[in-house]
């Protein structure tokens, strides 16, 4: 699977990227069924999620996806009423958020290594843990070798 | 994966609540409004759907069950669920990670 575009979070009013799907639960236990469409490789899930940490919460602030006939869904076609902002209260698990140089790239998922990573682990919407790994010492040199200094 | 094909047996339940029980814990708050003030939020229709279901049943248990599927890929399950003589039903699922 190629490398795959990542979600887009805002945390403390800076926006970057993460490798964490916190969507794909919601999709999981919803009785809706949106099947979106991969329209690139770098994107087999079919959407992109924009998210938001604020005061301590998980929001999804913006959306932008594709289901068949080249229908165009937003946060607003999902979460109707909340379709500016939406609590991601469904929502466990740990949000990665890669920082730093990139000291190895993995043609694969979120495979790639950055220098840390931010790890924020979230319990029903909420922020419970936030702490920053170093992965200088964790880059191996298994198939692609080493790609730093 | 579908609920049906989620297997739940004794060892898995947590814990019996009433269904008032279960709406209180998992009434949704948020301080920006952000999300439906009801049982499981955004999943309310789901829940509403799932009480319609079970009828005149008055106990739920909570549930946490590993799911491996395809023998390569393992979730946390958690849920809620009917169970009766030693037989669960179809349960409803609230967390998967």
């Amino acid at each position: 699977m190629t490398a795959q575009s990542q979600e887009i979070i805002t945390i403390d009013g800076k926006k970057t990227s993460m490798c964490s799907e916190p969507l794909y639960q919601y999709l999981s236990l919803t009785s809706i069924d949106y099947s979106f469409v991969a329209r690139s490789t770098n994107l087999w899930r079919g959407y992109i999620g924009e998210w938001e940490i604020l005061h301590g919460r998980l929001y999804l602030i913006g959306f932008i996806g594709e289901i068949e006939n080249g229908i165009e869904i937003k946060l607003k076609d999902m979460f109707h009423k909340y379709g500016k902002r939406a609590f991601a209260h469904w929502y466990n698990g740990t949000l990665r958020i890669p920082q730093g140089e990139l000291l190895e790239y993995v043609h694969m998922g979120y495979g790639s290594t950055y220098e840390q990573d931010r790890n924020i682990v979230i319990k029903k919407g909420v922020v419970i843990e936030d702490e920053v790994v170093k992965n200088s010492d964790k880059v191996t040199t298994s198939t692609g070798g080493r790609w730093w200094k | 994966m579908k609920e049906e094909q989620v297997d739940i047996r004794k060892k898995d339940l947590i814990k019996a609540f009433t269904i008032e029980d279960v709406e209180m814990a998992e009434m949704v708050n948020d301080p920006l409004d952000a999300a439906p003030h009801l049982p499981f939020g955004f999943l309310n229709r789901e829940w509403k759907s799932y009480l319609e279901k079970i009828g005149n049943t008055k106990i739920l248990w909570s549930f946490k069950i590993l799911w491996e599927e395809d023998g390569c890929e393992s979730f946390n399950i958690e849920g809620y669920v009917v169970f009766l003589d030693g037989q669960a039903g179809k349960p409803f699922l609230i967390r998967i990670n």
